[in-house]
């Protein structure tokens, strides 16, 4: 099993921090007092700028939970469709190639779902296997890989499709003034990825999927997540995340890698989820990963955000276009997200 | 605005915005009594801000240790703000 190529796509609009903190403070400069408050958190996510669905002046008229969400069913496809074509292109894959489609967000939700739109959009095979996956938040583009290299260790001349796209701008809470709502609002971005996962008679070039890991903590269902409000998604963030990741990710990383009789000083590459500034501090520190190790994380944070599931996928494609790993080098993809939980990719570039 | 008054307003904060049931009082600390992380202690900062109408220190919230403490912290702002 080998990741044949990742594809990916950006709505059209941009913007720097400091444009859309401008935005938001008119926004909220009525409510809060101290809007310095607003500003710092902003800074401390470290992001210098996003993508957004919309052009800016466009969210005014989205005043309910429908709105919204039209408009994410509308840019879900453009985007989803670009992602998927831009992976097709890079691999020399036909789409008659494909057996399976995974489609994963947290951001909107569509019946029939994104990727039966695009079967019809992009005229894709009528007996593609659809896996809508709705809910697994910021850990489901490690687990969509996960997931597609199980669907093609059965089907081993097949390739599996999964794309991620992520709208979080249009989830944003107006009206909601909390501090993880104000987080959120400084952090998460727009975009697409799609992988393609081919089985082992296919012939692919990208990094070989040695072994797959799913962790799940219990009674951690609060850590992160959303609630319903009657204007959509609301925003659940505790500060427990950078916890779990001290508490838990080292012990988890090494049982995964001893069971294949390998160690973390075993692993030359890391592509891993950028959550935020303090999970990747923590990340860094609970399992001791060299200085420079997790750039290209931290890089894509500064550039587009925190993409939810598609973040990883970004650090993936980003690392297999222009960083890529010696051959035969060991690397590692990990991603956390809500439940609480964690996946865990081996690969061999 | 004297600490009484203070207390009933930050009372009123924790209520409203962390679901504290119950009464608060100067001695409770806000990490192991009122079981805060780093986001609720924010969420206290920035809604007794906005009650008070006052501007509190960022660099100060680390000091706050304790209910008092940020009935202290009011107050002086209260005193520094007031003509």
């Amino acid at each position: 099993m080998r990741i044949a190529a990742v594809g990916r796509a950006f709505p059209a609009h941009y913007y720097d921090q400091e444009t859309l903190l401008s935005a938001l403070l008119e926004l909220w400069g009525q409510r809060h007092h101290n809007l310095g408050r607003l500003e710092s958190l902003h800074k401390n996510v470290l992001v210098g700028g996003r993508h957004l669905a919309l052009a800016i002046e466009d969210y005014r008229q989205l005043d309910t939970w429908g709105r919204a969400n039209d408009a994410w069913i509308r840019v879900a496809q453009e985007v989803g469709e670009a992602a998927v074509a831009d992976a097709l292109d890079r691999a020399g894959l036909s789409a008659e190639k494909l057996g399976a489609f995974l489609f994963v967000t947290v951001t909107g939700v569509a019946t029939p779902s994104i990727e039966a739109r695009l079967i019809n959009r992009m005229r894709l095979p009528v007996n593609l296997k659809r896996l809508p996956i709705f809910g697994l938040g910021c850990v489901a583009g490690a687990a969509g890989i996960a997931r597609a290299a199980d669907y093609v260790k059965a089907y081993p001349d097949q390739v599996a499709v999964l794309l991620s796209v992520e709208l979080c701008s249009l989830t944003l809470q107006r009206g909601d003034l909390s501090i993880p709502n104000l987080i959120a609002s400084g952090l998460f971005g727009d975009g697409a990825a799609a992988v393609l996962v081919a089985g082992d008679e296919v012939p692919a070039t990208g990094p070989k999927i040695l072994a797959t890991r799913s962790i799940f903590y219990p009674e951690s269902e609060r850590v992160m997540g959303w609630d319903i409000s009657e204007q959509g998604f609301k925003i659940v963030l505790s500060a427990g995340v950078p916890e779990v990741v001290r508490e838990h990710l080292r012990e988890d990383v090494d049982a995964f890698l001893a069971d294949r009789g390998l160690s973390r000083s075993d692993i030359g590459s890391w592509v891993a989820h950028p959550g935020g500034p303090k999970v990747l501090e923590a990340m860094q520190e609970a399992l001791e990963l060299p200085a420079g190790a997790l750039d290209i994380t931290w890089r894509s944070l500064r550039e587009v955000g925190n993409l939810s599931s598609t973040s990883v996928l970004l650090v993936l494609a980003e690392t297999l276009e222009n960083h890529r790993p010696a051959p035969g080098t060991l690397g590692m993809i990990t991603a956390m997200g809500p439940g609480f939980c964690s996946e865990l990719v081996l690969v061999e570039w | 605005m004297n600490d009484r008054e203070i207390l009933a307003g930050v009372s009123a904060v924790a209520a409203k915005h962390l679901d504290w049931q119950g009464p608060l009082l100067p001695e409770m600390r806000l990490v192991e009594d009122l079981r805060l992380d780093s986001i609720r202690l924010l969420t206290l900062a920035v809604e007794v801000e906005n009650y008070f109408r006052v501007c509190l220190d960022e660099a100060d919230d680390a000091g706050l240790a304790t209910v008092a403490d940020l009935v202290a912290a009011v107050r002086r702002k209260l005193a520094r703000e007031s003509p």
